[in-house]
């Protein structure tokens, strides 16, 4: 396996809201794996776009690190940041929202070398046409506003503006949740020409199963702040273990009329403690929050499998 | 069966200061009682404007330029705006996409009920309470006296979306239009809201007419699916027919471009993709009716074409006008 990018350790995050405090996340722990696709899948309020977040920090974690590359980002002040914010970016759901609509194209996507400080103006010039043509846009485009784009378009400049300063990871938060499902494709099928392209890592933020699957190697599986299950995409999807994965399995529409009535039993899902899990490896570099006895099934099912075959 | 909703060459028209635009054109369409019919297509196909036209609540630039909406024999386009308000609600209710601002957040959920029935009369006023009562039950509530105390800002989008769905079903509708009911819900949420609507169905014999983008509850809840491209059906089967054929290729292109989990595709084919490959319709395939070449224009009238049995395909003719410019 390559080697680890991101390793987060006991990550939380809180917000107060008057006296109360809200633990958006507790105690995550995972590693990312250099030129790998994290898949982090939750349903609202699970905290998934706080854990992104957190990770870029642009929001400071209460407890835990994020060690990127082997330093420390989660004690780091603004301006110590500063230096490294050019090798991580996030591309959001809402381009409309994140990209101002003053600017031109051009502006927005040369905005971050020029905080950076990076190349001359003629160089920089150069290679914002350079990144409108990765993502597939005419030269054109560059002297346009953001409002005169499609919502996929408004995305793909999105994705060059977070490319432009050549990052080691990019955080993708709901990238495709806005769009209808054939500009969808194409934007799936862009980042992942991309990712082959410059090599780069991605945490891939959705709610949506059947587009974290498609999209990523390995997928952690986050409820109410906590991690549960973490495991490679094909062992989490065909051996779900911790009951919250099973029943969010089971509740994707099956995209074929003759597989109707052929539902899983519907599965009860415990409430959830109210302290983060310790996730327990059970090999095959399957993490997991589970009891003994969900364990002992899941190792009982394999070996039948394993003795049919 | 007995037809519940027929639309017949349905054309809605919205105009701006400069001009009038065709948002749907030559939709036909029937919804049998007991029956859903789901209505797929991407922003801006027509689908919503189709859903909006059949209930009378076109937006003040939209009219209904052409057609019929029988709704049990009555032609629903030329009732007057009191007319319909019986109808609304009590024959034919809507669920939308955004509970929240579907209900009043200054007016407790048991009041809006209650209100509901009121309006059409359907209980003595002592009843009605209970009544209230026993449909948030239905729709999966586990203390249905708490949540006909509480304001819609008090509960969550999948529990505001059950409490819309008890407003829509309360004066027994015969009819409910649901325009992207779930969209706005998580996964866990939406199956239990659609198997939740599927069971009345089955019960009531109510028919449904879906809205949706979504192929996925289109296999699992549709009986048949009209698909919608820039205003107009471009293909119509039931839902078994239309997954093991396809035949339009904006249908296939659809079906294509969504990423399945059984799926070991490394790369999603996309719409345009299809146009591409299916260059074979002499590239005609998403052109529109009028089109340009070498200063000659050419008119291509296009037709719903039966390619097996209840199977519709749209087509352009091979009939062509050609007019000089």
């Amino acid at each position: 396996m390559n080697k680890k990018l991101v390793e987060i350790r006991n990550l939380s995050t809180q917000f107060k809201k008057g006296a109360n405090i809200h633990k958006a996340i507790e105690g995550i722990t995972f590693d990312v794996y250099e030129g790998e696709s994290l898949g982090i899948v939750g349903e609202s309020g699970s905290g998934k776009t706080t854990l992104g977040r957190t990770i870029l920090r642009l929001l400071t974690p209460f407890h835990g690190t994020i060690q990127f590359d082997g330093i420390d980002l989660s004690s780091m002040d603004a301006k110590q940041l500063r230096v490294w914010r050019k090798d991580f970016q996030m591309i959001f759901q809402n381009p409309y929202e994140s990209l101002s609509p003053r600017l031109k194209v051009g502006e927005i996507i040369e905005e971050p070398m020029v905080i950076q400080k990076m190349l001359t103006p003629k160089e920089r010039t150069n290679k914002v046409y350079e990144m409108l043509e990765n993502v597939g846009l005419p030269k054109s485009a560059y002297q346009k506003t953001i409002h005169e784009f499609s919502g996929g378009q408004r995305q793909r400049v999105a994705i060059a503006r977070a490319l432009v300063m050549n990052p080691r990871l990019v955080i993708a938060d709901e990238p495709v949740s806005a769009l209808d499902v054939s500009v969808q494709a194409q934007i799936l099928n862009l980042l992942k020409e991309l990712q082959t392209e410059f090599n780069l890592t991605y945490i891939f933020i959705s709610h949506d199963l059947s587009v974290v699957h498609h999209m990523s190697d390995r997928v952690g599986v986050l409820n109410k702040g906590h991690m549960l299950e973490i495991a490679a995409k094909n062992e989490i999807y065909q051996n779900p273990i911790h009951p919250y994965t099973k029943s969010l399995l089971a509740s994707i529409p099956k995209v074929n009329p003759m597989m109707r009535g052929l539902e899983a039993e519907p599965v009860e899902v415990p409430p959830q403690p109210p302290y983060p899990p310790h996730l327990i490896d059970i090999g095959n570099d399957h993490y997991v929050a589970a009891d003994v006895i969900e364990i002992q099934n899941y190792r009982m099912n394999k070996q039948v499998h394993k003795s049919e075959s | 069966m007995v037809t519940m909703l027929d639309v017949k060459n349905l054309k809605v028209m919205f105009h701006s200061k400069q001009a009038e635009m065709v948002a749907v054109d030559e939709v036909s369409f029937s919804v049998r009682a007991g029956e859903t019919v789901a209505l797929i297509g991407e922003s801006g196909s027509g689908k919503s404007v189709t859903s909006q036209a059949i209930m009378g609540l076109l937006p003040d630039n939209g009219r209904i330029a052409g057609g019929e909406v029988s709704f049990l024999n009555q032609n629903l386009v030329k009732l007057s705006e009191k007319e319909m308000r019986r109808i609304r609600g009590m024959k034919i209710s809507m669920i939308f996409q955004d509970a929240t601002v579907s209900l009043n957040p200054t007016m407790k959920i048991g009041k809006q009920i209650v209100e509901g029935l009121h309006y059409h009369q359907l209980f003595p006023k002592k009843e009605s309470k209970g009544e209230a009562l026993r449909l948030l039950s239905i729709v999966g509530f586990e203390n249905p006296s708490d949540i006909y105390h509480q304001y819609p800002g008090e509960l969550s989008g999948g529990m505001k979306q059950r409490a819309l769905i008890a407003m829509a079903i309360s004066c027994e509708p015969q009819l409910v239009i649901a325009d992207e009911p779930t969209t706005a819900l998580d996964v866990t949420i939406q199956k239990q809201i659609l198997d939740l609507m599927d069971d009345y169905k089955r019960r009531t014999e109510t028919s449904i007419l879906l809205i949706t983008h979504d192929f996925g509850l289109v296999s699992e809840y549709a009986d048949r699916v009209l698909v919608m491209y820039e205003g107009k059906i471009v293909e119509a089967a039931d839902v078994f027919t239309l997954f093991r054929n396809p035949v339009h290729p904006y249908t296939k292109g659809l079906m294509n471009s969504i990423p399945r989990i059984e799926d070991p595709r490394v790369m999603l084919q996309t719409v345009r993709d299809m146009a591409v490959q299916e260059g074979t319709f002499e590239g005609r395939v998403f052109a529109p009716e009028v089109f340009s070449k070498d200063g000659v224009t050419y008119h291509a009238p296009s037709a719903l074409i039966e390619v097996e049995k209840g199977h519709f395909v749209r087509f352009f003719t091979n009939k062509m006008e050609v007019s000089r410019t």
